[in-house]
């Protein structure tokens, strides 16, 4: 079984205490993508707090879920005060928070950022078996691969598409993004140039492959955004028709969960455009 | 070496670091670049030099000849050898300005908002400076530190203030100075400023000669001080901001290149500002070229280099300056 594994993985930072008996009662999540996951599989009355983060409609696909709840800005304080039985984070964001409210003994939990949507499913079991709705979980991932079933499977000749996003990084095969390409039946061409996870590709360089897509992100709400402004760079808009260039809302996949499958949605319509 | 010579040799360097600026890029090796351009003259290569490279070559042409004029210009004034946009704290305060004219909306409104709010930031950081420093060396370089914290102090703020999460994050890189991938968009939006700023600046060198002797003797040979000092202001705040906006911070270029030119005219300032805009703009391309050339890829920031490179001379002219002080 490859979910224990996860599991050890999951649960890096463990506080010393025991774990009572039952199911937390007081969760407190501070990272943007576990706050999606304990909207989507705790039961309401059980969360005591997430990340404001989680209800920005621009970065947040859950946002009307999270609104009403208490939001915390991530600091350990406004943390502590709620008194939480169980703490959920990343393992990316506010490393010294992290470990101070383990220390000071909470039950924290730091998940790894997910780079496949296998690993999106895997994830979503596990946090539903730590909140103690293995149901949920179980009916999250069938949505998600429902959701993708649907998904019209690409027609020869296979396109290119290249992730560009802002300051001109790119995106290989092992990221979520790379993944969602994949999935919607998309060659990356980040792949031809080396890069696995992350890395840059200049603009000039993009131009001479003439992918048949450039996918992007859009910035949250359409704030203004010096690294975006790349992606409207006069060159772009000349060498590639609106149609070969898709946007990607921020907020469908940043984090894994079952709205990411319409991320490969949005990706195979734009792909059947190109014909 | 007579001007002319000097002139001429600057043109000659700056037309070849042009040609290079145009020649190399990350997409092809300069000699299959030209081929391909020949052979196929409306294909991406056409769009790739004339939209990207193109820009980047002129951009970084005004913007060197703004930054080496108004270290030239500010040197003369303040008859400082330190004095110098990035160290008396005018780009950062040009710097503040863009970043609130970018972050709170307005220059998406208003393209033009964002060199002109540049500008308006390098104006008050030049007053500021003005105001608190004098002539001492010493005392020039506190003011620069005390305008450029300030400056960030502000831009950090405003940043915070961002409804854009990766504002800090952008800037960062944005604050370092860099020419990659800008569009003639820019070059627009900062030609007119950049070149109204320079010409206020070349119309002071008669009056900054007359002054390197001192305030007094430059008012009895006919010498207006105040209106000296508007037109310079005005000037330096005009090219430096635009510049700012433009580009980000780049350091050192009006530090190093009116130092390296000065012995060659005979320490006057009226010579030394039109050779000092050629020299800024030859050493913004060369540096440009060498961010390309050394870390291609992965491009190393413009104002990296230039730092890299200006930081010793800048501990040179402390020390200097330190030995020779009474």
């Amino acid at each position: 079984m490859i979910r224990p594994a996860l599991m050890g993985l999951l649960a890096l930072l463990l506080a010393p205490v025991p774990t009572e008996a039952g199911p937390p009662r007081r969760i407190v999540s501070f990272n943007l993508c576990s706050d999606q996951l304990v909207l989507l599989l705790a039961r309401r009355e059980r969360i005591a707090s997430v990340s404001y983060l989680a209800a920005d409609p621009a970065m947040s696909a859950l946002a009307d879920q999270a609104r009403g709840l208490h939001l915390n800005h991530r600091q350990a304080e406004e943390i502590l005060a709620l008194d939480p039985d169980l703490v959920l984070t990343s393992t990316f964001t506010d490393r010294a928070t992290t470990a101070l409210l383990a220390r000071l003994g909470r039950r924290v939990v730091a998940l790894p950022p997910v780079t496949s949507l296998a690993e999106t499913r895997a994830q979503i079991l596990d946090v539903a078996d730590l909140l103690g709705e293995p149901a949920r979980g179980r009916a999250m991932v069938a949505e998600l691969d429902a959701a993708l079933a649907a998904v019209p499977p690409p027609a020869p000749p296979r396109a290119r598409a290249v992730l560009f996003q802002a300051n001109g990084w790119t995106e290989g095969p092992a990221t979520l993004a790379g993944d969602l390409l994949r999935h919607a039946g998309l060659d990356n061409l980040a792949v031809s140039y080396g890069i696995d996870a992350y890395g840059r590709l200049p603009l000039e360089t993009v131009l001479l492959a003439a992918p048949d897509l450039v996918v992007s992100g859009t910035m949250p709400g359409n704030a203004p955004s010096l690294g975006q402004a790349l992606l409207d760079h006069p060159a772009l808009r000349t060498a590639l028709p609106d149609r070969r260039r898709v946007r990607v809302p921020e907020a469908l996949w940043t984090c894994g969960l079952p709205q990411t499958a319409d991320a490969v949605a949005l990706l195979a319509r734009a792909r059947d455009r190109l014909r | 070496m007579s001007d002319r010579a000097l002139g001429a040799g600057l043109v000659l360097l700056l037309a070849l670091l042009f040609s290079g600026s145009l020649l190399l890029g990350p997409a092809t090796p300069a000699l299959a670049f030209l081929q391909g351009l020949l052979a196929d003259p409306d294909g991406p290569l056409r769009l790739i030099l004339v939209e990207i490279r193109l820009p980047r070559a002129l951009l970084g042409a005004m913007t060197g000849a703004s930054l080496g004029l108004a270290g030239a210009a500010l040197q003369g004034y303040l008859r400082n050898p330190l004095a110098e946009p990035g160290i008396v704290g005018v780009s950062a305060s040009a710097a503040f300005g863009a970043v609130l004219a970018f972050y709170s909306g307005l220059a998406t409104l208003l393209p033009l908002a964002m060199p002109v709010s540049g500008i308006l930031g390098a104006m008050l950081g030049v007053l500021l400076v003005q105001a608190l420093a004098g002539t001492a060396t010493l005392g020039l370089i506190l003011a620069g530190v005390a305008v450029s914290s300030f400056a960030s102090a502000l831009t950090s703020l405003a940043l915070n203030l961002s409804p854009n999460p990766f504002a800090a994050t952008e800037i960062t890189f944005w604050l370092m100075g860099s020419l990659a991938d800008r569009s003639f968009d820019h070059v627009w939006l900062a030609l007119p400023f950049t070149v109204t700023g320079w010409l206020c600046l070349l119309t002071t060198g008669r009056a900054l000669d007359a002054l390197s002797l001192d305030e007094d003797a430059a008012a009895s040979l006919g010498f207006d001080l105040a209106r000296l000092r508007l037109v310079l202001l005005a000037g330096v705040a005009l090219a430096v901001g635009a510049a700012t906006a433009v580009t980000g911070v780049v350091g050192f270029v009006g530090l190093v290149v009116p130092h390296l030119l000065r012995p060659l005219v005979g320490h006057r300032p009226a010579r030394l500002l039109p050779l000092s805009a050629l020299g800024g703009a030859c050493l913004m391309l060369a540096s440009d070229l060498l961010v390309r050339l050394v870390t291609p890829g992965q491009e190393l920031k413009l104002g990296v280099v230039t730092a890299l490179i200006g930081t010793p001379f800048f501990f040179f002219l402390v020390l200097r300056a330190a030995r020779t002080a009474p």
